[in-house]
């Protein structure tokens, strides 16, 4: 590879950054291959691939170098840009990365053994496997294919995709799903999502139920019901985020409505035609305000009350059938 | 070497050999002189200048020179306070480390 295929290389790898710092760091790195001189052929051996070098321009840009380097042995180094593979080791802790790419152990202690993925970030990690990550901010073991695990928490994942423990703990099974979203839960089957949004002070008894479960079949039908309760959700949140919308157009509408019509008739003394124009646009924006308007009483005055019993009466449905059981 | 040190040394000894050149130096010939002190890599550089241009210690400014152009890198006043403050933190330090280890019994 010759210089500038390096550095177009090097460029490429960055297009999606901001293009004038990226710009400036190519500039950088271009020119002092250009210093060099004879020795370019030398400086660019050292340099490594252009993928080693976008990752430290791209850390400069993120704003995640500042107490990256230290001196060593052989003098300063950036651990997280030492080839081969440029991996994010043990920073602020220690880590190992014995597999390739991605990042072992940032400010943990992390321990990455297969492609790709990043172990321990934050906390302890182990990632036995292929892919994804595992403890960001918490501990984690993963150990197949994809997903993360223990993120914010503890996690563990041990089969393929989907991730187990994110800002709780966390316990993945099977195949796909993720558990323990926001708290506890366990997943010993397939798919689903078990235990959205749990008490952080039960995580540990989670755990142990997790794995209590595990031989029986506690956790899989755990799941469904966790998973059918997170769907509702997602869809209450969803429906919230629409009427929160609605009521925010109708209230740019009018203002924005009565300022356009507000200027027209001002323009008018200045340019009749221009100044009608803008009248006209203004009402046109102001008759949309009002359609908002109408929807939003409909929403907020008889949809939000009506949904809200809806829940709350399905809710108590709920309670009640258990205390029935129970 | 044997000694691990932090990131605070190299700013130090950056500005140091930025500062030697009043009318500024340019990335290639920083490295240089650098690493003719401590080994660095040729490319570890370009964040820690970046560090110091973002912390106004450096400066920076364009020159044309062989139909191109240099970005040179030059000192500023609040990198002449930092470096004054460094020089005098490090011969405090250092000085402490050769008494102690003069007066060490081999």
């Amino acid at each position: 590879m010759n210089r500038e295929e390096f550095m177009k290389r090097v460029e490429y790898l960055l297009s999606d950054l901001p293009e004038e710092e990226v710009r400036d760091a190519v500039d950088y790195y271009r020119d002092y291959l250009e210093e060099a001189g004879s020795e370019a052929d030398e400086a660019m051996r050292e340099f490594g691939s252009p993928e080693r070098i976008a990752s430290i321009i791209r850390s400069d840009v993120q704003g995640n170098l500042e107490d990256g380097g230290e001196f060593t042995d052989t003098g300063y180094t950036d651990e997280r840009f030492r080839e081969p593979n440029y991996q994010l080791v043990g920073r602020g802790g220690s880590g190992e990365n014995t597999g390739n790419g991605s990042s072992a152990g940032r400010a943990g202690v992390g321990e990455n053994r297969g492609n790709g993925g990043s172990a321990g970030q934050g906390g302890a990690g182990w990632n036995g496997g292929y892919d994804g990550g595992a403890g960001q901010y918490g501990s984690g073991w993963n150990g197949e294919n994809g997903g993360s695990a223990g993120q914010g928490g503890a996690g563990w994942n041990g089969g393929n995709g989907g991730s187990a423990g994110q800002g709780g703990a966390g316990w993945n099974g099977g195949n796909g799903g993720n558990a323990g979203q926001g708290g506890a839960g366990g997943n010993g089957g397939n798919g689903g999502a078990p235990g959205q949004n749990g008490s952080g002070a039960t995580k540990i008894l989670w755990i142990v139920l997790a794995v209590i479960g595990l031989t029986s079949l506690i956790p899989a039908l755990l799941g469904v019901a966790s998973g059918a309760f997170g769907i509702l959700v997602a869809v209450l949140v969803l429906l919230f985020v629409f009427f929160l919308l609605t009521g925010i157009l109708t209230l740019a509408f009018l203002v924005a409505g009565v300022a356009t019509v507000a200027a027209g008739i001002a323009a008018v003394f200045v340019s009749p035609l221009d100044g009608v124009m803008c009248v006209g646009v203004g009402l046109i924006i102001l008759a949309l305000g009002l359609v908002g308007i109408v929807l939003s009483v409909l929403i907020y005055g008889r949809l939000m009350p009506w949904l809200f019993r809806g829940v709350i009466d399905g809710l108590n449905g709920m309670l009640h059938r258990k205390e029935r059981t129970a | 070497m044997v000694f691990n040190t932090g990131t605070a040394l190299l700013d130090a000894i950056v500005l140091a050999v930025v500062s030697k050149d009043t009318m500024g130096t340019y990335g290639y010939r920083i490295t240089q002189d650098v690493r003719r002190v401590i080994e660095i890599s040729e490319s570890t550089l370009y964040p820690v200048l970046r560090r110091l241009q973002k912390d106004e210690c450096l400066e920076t400014y364009d020159l044309a020179f062989d139909g191109r152009n240099r970005r040179y890198y030059r000192i500023t006043e609040k990198g002449r306070i930092q470096l004054n403050l460094y020089k005098s933190e490090w011969s405090s330090y250092s000085g402490k480390i050769t008494r102690i280890f003069e007066e060490a019994q081999i």
